[in-house]
């Protein structure tokens, strides 16, 4: 137990450490050695199956943005829109990365109100509010005089609406794609021979259904078009 | 007569969300006035609503400019319309042109067809200023007696660069030819010349092949190719229509001064159709000569072969701030146009007090529009021995510039910095960037610092925690309210007035109050059997507890107890005790009858 503590905290510091030396790559003009850095720490959490952090992927996406890689910039800069959605860098930034986009897309619905909610409070929101409720519901139980019905009612009433937020936001989180591969073909069904048109990196859009290495992809605008799976990137 | 190319675009199945189809066709020219050897864009757009591929695109012809570069281009964007989903693809085609003759110049329109619909981009005029014009005619004469040259001499010469194509061809232009021409015929020694190969041809090309760069002796060769094969396009020469297929294009950079002769090349192509049976055919260029010059003597004090070109240089220093011991990067940037790759690096120092490590040198060479450029970057880690300030003093490097034809000296800005003796200064690397955020690029916020790598990760279960504590607070209140109706129930109260008199029976066996022990005997068994036995005399006690269920010996019991419990209270010295006991004992067996219970569940209860 202890040696995996010490192995633990080990490894955190040794992160810590990668995220200075990814910083003073930045600011001593080697962008692309900061994002490779950056990518490392990303893919070795990913591997463990912990959560990244949305300044972890906005700050690959901003280098990526730097190196005119619309496609992954895109890709995290929503990925750290998801975990922050209120941050005004993030916001900033992705605005940049979708104008630098090849393809523009007209007409294209407004992000979601589940979507421009702060998941981290949401889930605490949700999770107080039914702890709450818990514990109001377990006194009124135990205590001889039962607690004022407005007090029990008042509870439950907000671990529902905490409850309900939580759904929403959870609704908002679809299976977005993005594409990352340059020079991609769109087409009207799941062939690599059919005629398409070509579609470029940085468009996003939510995945439909699969078949066959292609996902059916729905466009901002509602648009369905079939991409083949290698060209597409799945955000966080 | 214009250039007819059919494009065959990739669009073939037409689905619902793209039915709609429409096309328009603009051209647009980044200068309408030129002079004469200057450069302009020229972009002809074509618009596609829908996904359908054009039958048809006509380009203009552009034999009165020399094309030097040219870019295709696709983008396409969604959008819905009265409830329908739509794509438009745009065809971009770019033009670089330079203009070769004077005066008013008509572009004619380029014309599009996709199924009924026609669409025609108007003509543009693009009025050049300079000399005379030279027309095809006299460039044809002037062409007869010199095979590369003919083409108004002299000065104009580098800027037109050589002569028309199939000038070498005085009898008439064959069906098919290959030209090699160049953008000019007289360079300085390390200028670059831009040597482009091309086959004309008046039939379409079955194949051409694509020939490797060019290597003559004497030149560092460079292609310019990109990597894409550029398009082939039609171009009108001499009043017959050929298609052109490029099939090289280098820069050449002479190495010495002197006449240099780069020698013919030859492939075999195929034409496509019957006119040639499908045969292949070799072609063959003639050779071109190039007048090298010599730079001017005597060059100025500091300047090194190799540094030729239009070129800047900047030096600076990060961090803006360090500590003794800790090393800083000097970076000296040189960027512009000419041969990246040969460029001298100027020579520069901060004194022997500072330890100065070898520097790493980074050469980043690019095509841009035809012309070799790029950017060289050198850093060098600087050591500073003591605190104050640390200079890189003003760097001196002499280039000759090919724009003015003369030695240009330049020079770069003192760059200075703070080093502090503090150990706990701000140190390169640490925390003097933790107090700056670095831009990464223009129009973005910059990076965040001391950044958390993984997202919240307590906040993660709390709906998960929330929802179990709201489940087991519901569990727990459930169970409560059960007990608490429990005991609040007539079975709950009994269970709890008899755990009262089991303790009031220990309290009595020690004070020998008689009188307490006949009322709780009384209590037990009015509690059994009714309140109103409190009334009945002794003596018919027996028979109405039997009456109200009690049996017998149990009835009898309790009467003798309370007859026994009454004569000890009223004849003192009597049998006291013995009363106490009887009586306590007898209320516990009309207790011990109320109901079969378990004793742990009385005591909760009682509690």
């Amino acid at each position: 137990m202890i040696t995996a503590l010490t192995i633990a905290v080990a490894l955190l510091g040794a992160s810590d450490a990668r995220v200075k030396d990814a910083e003073g790559f930045a600011a001593h003009g080697e962008p692309e050695t900061a994002r490779a850095t950056y990518s490392a720490l990303l893919d070795e959490l990913t591997a463990s199956g912990a959560s990244s952090s949305a300044e972890l992927h906005y700050n690959i996406g901003t280098l990526a943005l730097g190196a005119g890689d619309v496609g992954a910039a895109v890709l995290h800069l929503l990925a750290a829109e998801r975990r922050a959605p209120l941050n005004d860098d993030v916001r900033h930034n992705l605005a940049a990365a979708l104008s630098r986009r090849a393809d523009q897309v007209e007409g294209g619905s407004s992000m979601p109100l589940g979507a421009r909610l702060p998941p981290g409070p949401v889930r605490a929101a949700c999770g107080a509010a039914l702890a709450l409720a818990g514990i109001v519901l377990a006194l009124a139980g135990l205590r001889r005089r039962g607690l004022p019905r407005p007090v029990v009612v008042g509870a439950v009433v907000g671990a529902a609406v905490g409850v309900g937020v939580f759904a929403v936001r959870a609704a908002a989180e679809g299976v977005v794609v993005v594409v990352v591969q340059q020079e991609t073909q769109a087409r009207p069904q799941p062939d690599a021979t059919a005629a398409g048109f070509e579609i470029h990196p940085g468009l996003t859009g939510t995945v439909v259904s699969e078949q066959q290495g292609f996902s059916r992809l729905r466009l901002e605008n509602g648009v369905d078009v079939w991409v083949e799976q290698t060209a597409l990137a799945v955000v966080p | 007569m214009r250039a007819l190319l059919l494009l065959c675009c990739v669009f073939g199945v037409a689905t619902p969300a793209f039915a709609q189809a429409a096309i328009a066709l603009t051209m647009v020219a980044s200068e309408t006035t030129v002079a004469r050897g200057d450069t302009f864009r020229l972009d002809v757009v074509l618009t596609v609503n829908g996904q359908d591929a054009v039958d048809e695109l006509e380009l203009p012809d552009l034999t009165d400019f020399t094309v030097l570069r040219e870019n295709e281009s696709q983008q396409a964007s969604f959008s819905t319309r009265n409830g329908r989903r739509a794509v438009t693809v745009e065809h971009r085609r770019s033009y670089l042109l330079r203009a070769i003759k004077s005066g008013k110049l008509t572009i004619a329109g380029a014309t599009a067809t996709l199924g009924n619909d026609v669409a025609r981009a108007q003509p543009i005029v693009i009025t050049v200023s300079g000399k005379a014009v030279v027309d095809d005619d006299n460039a044809d004469q002037n062409n007869g007696g010199d095979k590369n040259n003919g083409v108004d001499a002299g000065s104009e010469a580098a800027v037109t660069g050589s002569a028309e194509p199939g000038a070498r061809f005085t009898s008439g232009l064959p069906q098919i030819f290959l030209e090699l021409r160049t953008d000019r015929t007289e360079a300085w020694v390390g200028e670059q010349i831009t040597v482009v190969g091309e086959i004309w041809s008046r039939v379409p090309l079955g194949s051409w092949p694509r020939v490797p760069g060019l290597k003559p002796p004497g030149f560092v060769c460079l292609s310019v190719d990109d990597g894409v094969r550029p398009q082939a396009v039609q171009r009108r020469l001499r009043g017959q229509v050929f298609n052109v297929y490029p099939v090289t294009r280098d820069a050449l950079f002479a190495l010495s001064p002197g006449t240099k002769t780069l020698p013919p090349i030859e492939i075999e192509v195929t034409p496509a159709g019957s006119f040639f049976q499908r045969q292949d055919v070799r072609v063959r260029s003639g050779s071109l000569d190039l007048e090298i010059k010599p730079l001017p003597e005597p060059a100025p004090p500091g300047f090194v072969a190799g540094a030729v070109g239009a070129f800047e240089i900047r030096t600076s220093i990060k961090p803006q701030r360090t500590t003794v011991g800790v090393p800083v990067t000097v970076v000296v940037e040189i960027t512009g146009v000419g041969n990246i790759d040969e460029v001298p690096l100027p020579v520069w120092g901060v004194g022997p007090a500072n330890r100065t490590f070898p520097a790493t040198v980074r050469r980043d060479r690019k095509d841009r529009d035809g012309l070799i450029s790029g950017q060289i970057t050198q850093e060098t880690l600087v050591q500073p021995s003591a605190p104050g300030t640390l200079t890189v003093p003003s760097i001196t490097w002499v280039v000759f510039d090919t724009n003015l034809d003369r030695y240009v000296t330049k020079q770069t800005t003192p760059v200075s910095i703070v080093v502090v003796e503090d150990a706990d200064g701000p140190r390169p690397g640490n925390s003097a960037r933790s107090s700056t955020r670095s831009a990464i690029a223009a129009g973005t916020r910059p990076l965040a610092l001391d950044i958390e790598l993984r997202d919240h990760a307590l906040l993660a279960p709390a709906p998960a925690i929330g929802a179990g504590v709201f489940v087991a607070g519901i569990v727990v209140g459930l169970i409560g309210r059960r007990r608490r109706r429990r005991i609040d129930s007539d079975h709950g109260q009994r269970l709890r007035r008899r755990e009262k008199r089991r303790v009031d029976a220990e309290a009595i066996r020690t004070t020998g109050d008689v009188a307490a022990a006949q009322r709780l005997l009384i209590d037990a068994v009015s509690e059994r059997c009714g309140d109103d036995i409190r009334a009945v005399d002794a003596n018919a006690l027996p028979a109405v507890l039997v009456a109200r269920g009690l049996n017998e010996p149990l009835a009898n019991q309790i009467a003798a107890a309370i007859l026994g419990a009454e004569a000890a209270r009223f004849a003192p010295g009597g049998q006291k005790q013995q009363a106490i006991q009887q009586a306590l004992q007898t209320a516990a067996a009309v207790d011990a009858g109320v109901v079969d219970i378990d004793p742990a569940d009385a005591a909760r209860g009682a509690r």
